[in-house]
């Protein structure tokens, strides 16, 4: 008995002094610092008023398929006539060249369709930015009595009733189809629709031959006049709102003035937010006409002369005008679409 | 502390989820959290700070591109969006989520400021790109050479301030500035010219410059004014201050838990001394508990080791070696013990050792002059021994051997006593009955010649004293047959109710000769056949009834029988359905005699006693009746007792374990089904006979009414006129039942009725054919159920046939004209009392043999017509008796042999013919069977009837 009493014991003291061991290593772990991680980036883009588009973006692939599917997918509509790429159409600049977009049951709209190419390097979305991201934007149409008139649920149940989709989306969310999934894919394959590689970036990277005289110096022009002072950056626009006739009342000269034509008014509330738009991207312009939120230019040409007119408070030279017209011939891209 | 298991497990739980809780809260601040979180927070900072400096740039011309600012913008909304997420372990989170929302309204408002921004400077510096250029033109000339001069240097002089201006930002160029512009304007309006658009359009620039310089300005100094660097320190702090809480209360719960785990450990550490004191307790108690009991033990107790040394040694083992236990301890075993009791029997010592096996021996211990006995016991550490002090057992072993012998002596003396015994009572048997046979056989002999009347008186009298010794050397070779035990008893199937008919009537001449009633009355649920010996029945049933009768002057004798099986034995569902279980039948023959005194009562069943030395004069009889009657209950697995009052009469009872008989039957039902709802009339002054009848009425189905007496009988009768048949008692104090009878016949509705006449045997007073013809049938008592029973049967179903009335049934029949010379040869003395008065009946007398040797004895003496032989007799049964008539005798007086079976098997007839015999009646004796087979010999006799083909025929 005694054997068994030692061993007892033993093992009681070598339990105790584990855990004491345990307990003080506990202890110190708990105090030990973890090194801050920082990652911070800076750009420096000082000198240039525009700059080159990226020429990769990483975005997952599958969704952006799948999104691809869904943008081109008329099920979204109530009717299931209109789907994304009936008004902005990739064929067509990422546009529907129409001044205002037909929407379900033959519907018109309020203002001209807005290309979907670059979009994802917009600012805001919308003529007048009421929406942040690309995601937020899908909400518009959807529910739009006049674009797709349609909702989630409706949308979700039809999706849910084909086989593919609910596969596809279990795939990649591990979830049922829901209304953030279809905006995430949608919104993924929005931003694939990049246009890198436009004759300009090249000239911006460095490749001095990539422009002809002549759209070299329509470039000149186009900073000379001014132009470049709202539509910069990137996209040539797209990151600032600025108010449409500065130099005269462009909505009063057109006549027939509309809710529309007002703007940020109808986000902000705000008297000096009237006629307040966001500036449009310049980027694959010769694609997009016709031109303004009412699509009232039809050509550039015209666009431009209006531009120069109420905004620049200039008198437009016609040579000017066609070599800028020259010029925003170089601004478009290349589109690579994935494979559906 | 309580060890039940739930409550250990529920406690065990309950402190480790304690511990759990308080190791989780202490773990809570997670340290990576706060330094991401923390860098959100510096993140912020540089943020707001790189977007300060882009406005700064972007107002100085230095930034062509918004982009970074809109970059800055969005990093920073995305920020507060994930600094809006407090992490989990700062506990009061109000202080911080104000914080947090104060900030995020400044940084809305900074995006409101930004985008206002952006739109003014870039309508700013659009005007002031083309300002030099408008200077310019218009000293160059060009679109404005055809202003006039006047307002060309008008022009001049505002773009040059404004030029200034723009440089300088010197503000009291303003009025001056807009005093010009106002003129320009005034100017053109009032003389518009071609040019005139070109000035106004140079005003509206210059007017934008100036309200867009102050306004880019005104809104560049908010941007930089809004305290967003402070809201950031701010909500730095604040977040710091909660960290610093949330940090300090997980060190609490930190030390906490170190410190529950501590008492954990320390209770446990608790637990485990505690147990194991209570471990040591307990074993030291029970060391005390065992040396207690070795130091007490009248043995001596050694334990050994197996290197042979003394572990433990208790006094009476050290009193032994007249040691001291302590001197002793350790020393080797062998050294310190004697020869006798250690060295001389190593072997055993050996064996136990090595294969774990308990030994023992005895052996003489010289020095303390006694027998010791030596057990060894292996044990876990080497050999127990005990020595124990034997020295009184062996002694009474030794007079245990002594005495066994002289009882086995004894014993063998006693057997060839017994054996003696047997013998004798062999020779014994046949040196008595021997003589008295030939006494007996002389006096019938004598009886045939002719004789005196004087002389036939004497020979009657010889004849009765032979028969009544006779009677006494069977019972005392009964008696002693049973004491040396060797009668069995048999275990046949038999109809219980004849047997008890056969015993009544054995007694009923000399009942009826004193005007005793004599019936019996079985209980409903007594089986009709049981399993057991029939003959030793009857005679134990012969002698109670006997005796009844001989101490009975008047009154009655009744038999009762019922099922005493006790409760317990019996499944009292399966009472009818197992008949293997023996059921315990009680019999009890009650009289209205003179009594027995309670002081005689005990002496009763003694041998050789009778009540008083009196009775004996008196009434005749050995004494031996009881005693044998109960040595015969016992041996049928019942008992026998007495109740009794003096003057009253006496109940002699007895019970027997019997087995029902499945295949008796009674043909109860038979007669049942005939019966059922007949109407019979009972007239008996009897009421012990008035209830038998009643109740085998019942049983039969019939409605049953009594009547005490004739007139009562009579008035019965009349007021109810649908009897179909009655039964009436000869013996009757008002009226008698031939007087009765007629008095019924003459009543209008039953002049027809069948009576059936119930007569004490011997009483014969219906002698004319006349007075017969007034019953349909005239039965003895005692009442016969069967006879009775279809005597009724045949009552109810042809009730006017005067061929049958004339013809009444079972009337002792006329003693036959032929004398026949009957022999009996049967060992059983009821058996041969039974046959005997058949034959009387039928107007025989018969001799009687009681084996075979007597039968061809009393052959020698003198020729029988038929001999009644039994086949299972003593010293020679009937067939080697039969076998020997036919060599010995000559055809012409061999006896008619008729073979009294028991079994009538097919090879048994066989047998019984082969061995010369003629006939067989089959046992129990009845009346008309024998009858019968007198017939048939009487037939036989006759020669035109051949012998052989009678006899195939038979058989």
């Amino acid at each position: 008995m005694g054997r068994i009493h030692r061993q007892r014991h033993w093992l009681m003291v070598i339990l105790f002094s584990l855990v004491i061991l345990l307990s003080w290593q506990w202890s110190l772990v708990v105090k030990m610092p973890v090194s801050a991680q920082w990652d911070l980036t800076t750009r420096t883009a000082e000198d240039q008023p525009i700059e080159p588009i990226p020429l990769h973006l990483s975005l997952n692939l599958e969704k952006v398929v799948l999104g691809k599917q869904l943008f081109h997918d008329p099920k979204l509509s109530r009717t299931s006539t209109v789907s994304c790429a009936s008004c902005h159409n990739l064929a067509t600049g990422g546009v529907d060249r129409r001044s205002r977009s037909r929407g379900v049951n033959g519907q018109i709209g309020t203002v001209n369709a807005l290309t979907v190419l670059n979009s994802g390097f917009q600012f805001k979305q919308f003529w007048d930015g009421r929406a942040a991201s690309l995601e937020e934007q899908i909400d518009g149409p959807i529910h739009d009595e006049t674009e797709m008139g349609s909702n989630w649920p409706e949308i979700i149940e039809r999706l849910n009733q084909s086989p593919d989709y609910v596969r596809t989306f279990n795939q990649i969310y591990h979830e049922d189809i829901s209304a953030d999934h279809i905006k995430d894919a949608i919104a993924t394959f929005e931003r694939s629709l990049y246009t890198p590689n436009a004759r300009f970036d090249q000239f911006l990277r460095g490749n001095t031959h990539a422009l002809t005289n002549t759209e070299k110096k329509g470039y000149q022009r186009f900073k000379a006049y001014g132009c470049v002072a709202c539509h910069q950056g990137m996209l040539l626009g797209g990151n600032m709102y600025q108010k449409f006739g500065i130099f005269g009342d462009y909505i009063k000269d057109r006549g027939n003035e509309s809710k529309a034509d007002w703007g940020r008014y109808n986000v902000t509330g705000k008297a000096k937010d009237r006629y307040v738009f966001k500036v449009p991207s310049l980027r694959n312009v010769i694609s997009t006409a016709p031109y303004f939120h009412d699509g009232s230019a039809k050509t550039l040409d015209e666009a431009i002369k209006i531009m120069i007119r109420y905004q620049l408070g200039r008198e437009a030279n016609q040579n000017d005008v066609d070599l800028i017209i020259q010029f925003f011939q170089t601004l478009s891209g290349e589109l690579n679409e994935v494979p559906s | 502390m309580s060890y039940q298991p739930f409550q250990k497990i529920l406690g065990g739980g309950i402190t480790l989820m304690l511990l759990g809780g308080l190791v989780t809260q202490s773990l809570s601040v997670d340290s990576q959290r706060h330094q991401r979180y923390r860098t959100l927070i510096a993140q912020q900072l540089i943020t707001d700070t790189t977007l300060n400096k882009s406005v700064l740039k972007s107002r100085y011309a230095l930034l062509t591109s918004y982009d970074p600012l809109v970059r800055s913008l969005s990093e920073q909304l995305s920020l507060q969006e994930k600094v809006e997420q407090i992490p989990s372990y700062i506990g009061n989170r109000q202080a911080l989520q104000r914080q947090l929302r104060n900030n995020q309204n400044i940084f809305r408002h900074k995006e409101e400021l930004l985008e206002a921004f952006k739109s003014n400077n870039a309508v700013l510096k659009n005007s002031l790109t083309y300002l030099p250029e408008l200077v310019k033109e218009v000293r160059q000339g060009g679109r404005y050479k055809h202003l006039s001069q006047r307002k060309t240097s008008q022009l001049q002089a505002m773009l040059d301030n404004v030029l200034l201006y723009s440089l300088s930002t010197d503000k009291a160029l303003v009025p001056q500035i807009e005093n010009q512009m106002s003129q320009l304007e005034k100017l053109s309006i009032a003389e518009p010219d071609q040019a005139s658009d070109r000035i106004l359009l140079a005003v509206a620039h210059t007017r934008i410059i100036l309200k867009y310089r102050l306004e880019v300005d005104r809104l560049t100094r908010r941007i930089l004014e809004l305290p967003t660097a402070k809201a950031i320190g701010s909500l730095e702090r604040t977040y710091t201050k909660h960290y610093q809480d949330a940090v300090q209360r997980a060190e609490i719960y930190r030390l906490l838990s170190f410190g529950y785990l501590l008492a954990i450990a320390g209770g446990i550490a608790y637990l485990v001394i505690k147990r194991q004191q209570r471990l040591i307790r307990e074993q030291q108690r029970s060391q005390q508990r065992l040396s207690g009991i070795l130091k007490s033990l009248t043995d001596a107790f050694i334990a050994l080791t197996p290197q042979w040394q003394v572990s433990y040694i208790n006094p009476k083992a050290a009193e032994i070696l007249q040691h001291d236990a302590q001197d002793l301890l350790n020393q080797d075993f062998w050294q310190i013990f004697p020869d006798e009791l250690g060295l001389k029997h190593r072997q055993v010592y050996q064996t136990a050792l090595q294969e774990q096996a308990q030994q023992s021996f005895e052996v003489f211990y010289p020095p303390h002059q006694s027998w010791l006995e030596v057990r060894i016991f292996p044990s876990v550490d080497g050999l127990s021994l005990f020595f124990q002090d034997v020295t009184s057992r062996k002694q009474a072993e030794n007079n245990l051997k002594q005495v066994n012998a002289e009882l086995q002596a004894a014993k063998d003396a006693a057997d060839q006593a017994s054996q003696v015994k047997g013998e004798f009572l062999a020779n014994m048997s046949h040196e008595l009955r021997t003589p008295m046979n030939a006494v007996i056989g002389m006096t019938s002999l004598l009886t045939h010649t002719s004789l005196t009347p004087q002389q036939q008186d004497f020979v009657d009298t010889i004849r009765s004293s032979g028969d009544a010794l006779l009677c006494l050397i069977n019972d005392i070779l009964d008696f002693s047959k049973i004491e040396a035990g060797k009668l069995d008893i048999e275990a046949q199937p038999f109809n219980l109710k004849l047997c008890i008919e056969d015993a009544l009537k054995l007694v009923a001449p000399r009942a009826f000769e004193k005007g005793l009633e004599l019936a019996y009355l079985t209980e409903p649920e007594i089986p009709c056949g049981i399993v057991g010996d029939i003959t030793r029945l009857r005679q134990v049933l012969v002698n109670l009834l006997s005796n009844a009768v001989k101490f009975t002057e008047s009154g009655e004798v009744i038999v009762h029988v019922k099922d005493v099986t006790p409760e317990s034995t019996i499944d009292a569902e399966n009472l009818n359905q197992d008949p293997s279980h023996p059921r315990l039948l009680q019999f009890s023959v009650q009289d209205t005699g003179i009594g027995i005194p309670q002081d005689r009562m005990a002496r009763l069943f003694k041998s050789f006693s009778q009540v008083d030395a009196s009775t004996t004069r008196k009434y005749g009889g050995t004494g031996l009746g009881l005693a044998i009657s109960q040595r015969l209950c016992e041996l049928m697995g019942g008992r026998i007792w007495v109740e009794s009052e003096v003057g009253a009469g006496s109940t002699f009872s007895f019970t027997i374990s019997a087995q029902v008989a499945a295949d008796i039957d009674d043909s109860s039902h038979l007669v049942q089904d005939k019966l059922q709802g007949k109407r019979i009339l009972i007239v008996d002054d009897n009421l012990t006979n008035r209830k038998i009848l009643t109740l085998l009425a019942d049983i039969w189905g019939m409605h049953a009414q009594a009547a005490s007496g004739g007139p009562a009988a009579i008035e019965t009768l009349k007021q109810h006129p649908q009897f179909d048949v009655a039964v009436i008692d000869m013996q009757m104090p008002q009226m008698d039942g031939l007087t009765l009878a007629k008095h019924i016949h003459r009543l209008e509705p039953y002049q027809e009725l069948p009576l059936v006449m119930l007569s004490s045997l011997g009483v014969e007073a219906i002698a004319t054919p006349t007075d017969k013809s007034y019953f349909f049938a005239i039965l003895n008592k005692p009442i016969q159920e069967l006879q009775l029973g279809e005597v009724l049967v045949r009552a109810v179903t042809q009730p006017s046939d005067p061929v049958e009335r004339t013809k009444p049934i079972h009337t002792p029949s006329a003693p036959n004209p032929q004398p026949l010379k009957i022999l009996l040869a049967e060992d059983v003395v009821v058996n041969q009392k039974v046959a005997l008065l058949i034959l009387k009946q039928m107007g025989y007398e018969a001799d009687v043999a009681n084996n075979g040797v007597e039968v061809l004895e009393a052959l020698h003496r003198q020729p029988y017509d038929v001999v009644l032989m039994d086949l299972q007799m003593p010293e020679m049964d009937g067939l080697t008796a039969a076998r020997n008539i036919q060599i010995s005798w000559p055809s012409e007086t061999q006896p008619y042999i008729i073979a009294l079976t028991a079994n009538a098997m097919q090879g048994d007839r066989e047998k019984c013919l082969e061995a010369g015999m003629h006939d067989y009646v089959s046992k129990p004796i009845r009346s008309e069977e024998l009858k019968a087979a007198l017939d048939r010999y009487t037939v036989i006799q006759q020669p035109s009837i051949p012998h052989s083909a009678g006899a195939k025929e038979i058989f």
